[in-house]
């Protein structure tokens, strides 16, 4: 037995109305619940899901590409810290045209961290030592190319020398630290690394990268005093 | 006769699901949203400096760059389509501008579902743009701007309302904005819960993502934040001493993250857990830097604050 319907108002939609706004609502709600809680491990059923609703929760940026709540992921052991900070640095040679001494430029540059662009440039050089990590050379040369070319316009030079540089994290506890780790300093040079070597230059207009070493084939650099690849 | 229930009755999908999502609500948590929302789309227009130097051809990350990048990961879908504008830099600082501008609007509630709609599409244009090198703010200025775009958040405290109360047409102010078939009001109350809901699920996203690490179970994460010598804002490692401090601290935004979606739907609950989550969201800049982070989660938590606490007088 029904309550006699009461004529529809302006704060009462219609069934068909409801039906489809509903649905609406539903496809979305799982398309983000999908793409936002299938983002770090996902089983085979959350993969077939999100090749299917993930594309909507991307192309609307609910999601990015990677996570970026983790913030750190914490390694105990020296130099196996993903989430280490990288810094390229730029070797600049002299140029007898503009009469420039040598000089190695810092990308990110120089300043305060509290700086969003100064984040946004850590946030690549982070994937840049990724990419090193993984050997994806042609990703790290596009990007290297790319940060190298404002100083070598600004020098007016022809070719630089690139090197992403990672500096590895104190552990918490400095009984997982190696001996000849400084243990007062953590900024010391002995805790950075050379991840990727590369000379870039410039050809008939065009920027060329000679990769010169990988992290697995280089040794550590001059300023690093000798010896440490965190290992 | 069990169809023509379904068929007659707004109770078909449960009475439940109707009356919570099609009920009518005070649409002041929106307007709220949408002057902090404003206010930040603003700070992070602004953040950029000069875009032109990051995402404009000659800068580090053009658009042949990036496609290069995003298509080795199979993420280039949605960004083909948003680089079709190119990358000059007249485009990328209009881009920057109209982020701005939009922002403002939106803040002072000015054309507010015009300004809605084009700040989120000039910010997800930008987002893509940049997606090498967004962060934290971005998926949540996203969320947010999603749901402003079709909702009546222009209703209170905005230029709008002023204008309409001013005109001769006898137009009350919940009657302002109409979203195509369905009330205002209604509109306000989906695009509430949604935005809730929505922010619940985020919350728990950064509760799972933490989880899978291992520094955020044994607590030690807030040591290796403010440990990154390059990239740290302060540096706090005379805690290493003080072990439970940055144990309790860790701890502390994984139990937050955590609790927080489940939780905040307790009306009794609901104040001192955004309280603490905002406390902490407020501490996480101290180890990232990132300060836009509790500004954008803050413009979001107002979607959680009810109508009633927002408004002078008792809301019916």
């Amino acid at each position: 037995m029904h309550a006699p319907a009461e004529p529809p108002t302006q704060a009462d939609p219609s069934t068909n109305v409801r039906s489809v706004v509903s649905l609406l609502i539903a496809v979305h709600l799982l398309a983000v619940g999908i793409a936002l809680l299938c983002s770090v491990q996902r089983s085979v059923l959350q993969t077939r899901l999100s090749a299917v609703l993930a594309p909507y929760a991307r192309t609307l940026y609910f999601v990015p590409h990677e996570n970026p709540f983790l913030y750190t992921y914490g390694n105990t052991r020296l130099g196996d810290n993903d989430d280490d900070d990288h810094i390229v640095q730029i070797d600049i040679p002299a140029n007898p045209k503009t009469g420039s001494a040598a000089t190695t430029v810092e990308f990110p540059a120089p300043g305060s961290n509290w700086s969003p662009n100064r984040q946004r440039a850590f946030e690549l050089t982070h994937r840049l030592g990724w990419y090193a990590e993984q050997d994806a050379d042609d990703q790290l040369g596009v990007l290297m190319q790319e940060i190298a070319w404002q100083p070598m316009k600004q020098y007016g030079v022809d070719e630089v020398e690139v090197h992403c540089i990672r500096r590895m994290t104190q552990p918490f506890s400095l009984d997982d630290l190696p001996a000849d780790f400084p243990r007062d300093n953590p900024a010391s040079p002995k805790y950075e690394r050379d991840l990727y070597s590369a000379q870039i230059y410039l050809v008939d207009g065009q920027l060329q990268v000679a990769k010169k070493s990988a992290s697995r084939e280089v040794a550590p650099r001059a300023k690093n005093s000798g010896g440490a690849d965190g290992q | 006769m069990a169809s023509s229930v379904a068929v007659e009755s707004p109770a078909a999908s449960g009475p439940g699901w109707n009356e919570f999502w099609f009920q009518s609500a005070d649409s002041r948590p929106l307007a709220a949203v949408r002057i902090a929302a404003g206010l930040t789309l603003l700070v992070y227009a602004a953040s950029w400096g000069n875009a032109a130097q990051w995402l404009a051809t000659e800068g580090i990350l053009p658009v042949q760059a990036t496609h290069s990048i995003l298509d080795y990961f199979d993420h280039i879908t949605a960004f083909r389509g948003f680089s079709l504008l190119g990358d000059s830099p007249a485009v990328i600082v209009s881009m920057q501008i109209v982020i701005a501008v939009a922002g403002c609007f939106l803040a002072l509630g000015c054309f507010s579902r015009i300004s809605a709609i084009l700040a989120w599409f000039a910010f997800l244009w930008f987002a893509h743009r940049a997606s090498l090198v967004t962060g934290t703010v971005e998926p949540i200025l996203a969320t947010i701007l999603f749901y402003l775009a079709w909702s009546p958040s222009g209703d209170y405290w905005s230029v709008d309302a002023w204008r309409k109360n001013k005109g001769t047409r006898a137009t009350t102010v919940q009657g302002l904005s109409r979203a195509w078939w369905l009330p205002g009001p209604v509109v306000a109350n989906i695009a509430i819960k949604l935005l809730q809901i929505h922010l619940a699920l985020l919350v728990l996203s950064m509760a799972e993502a933490k989880l899978t690490s291992p520094a955020w179970w044994d607590g030690e994460a807030v040591w290796y934040l403010t440990a990154s010598t390059l990239s740290r804002p302060l540096d706090l490692t005379f805690l290493r001493p003080m072990p439970l401090i940055i144990n309790a601290w860790t701890h502390a935004i994984v139990l937050v993250e955590v609790l927080f979606p489940a939780l905040v739907w307790f009306p009794r609950l609901r104040c001192p857990v955004l309280a603490v989550a905002s406390v902490v969201w407020l501490s996480l800049p101290l180890l990232t830097g990132e300060w836009m982070f509790p500004l954008a989660m803050s413009a979001a938590l107002l979607a959680f604050v009810p109508a009633a606490w927002l408004s002078a007088k008792p809301v019916k």
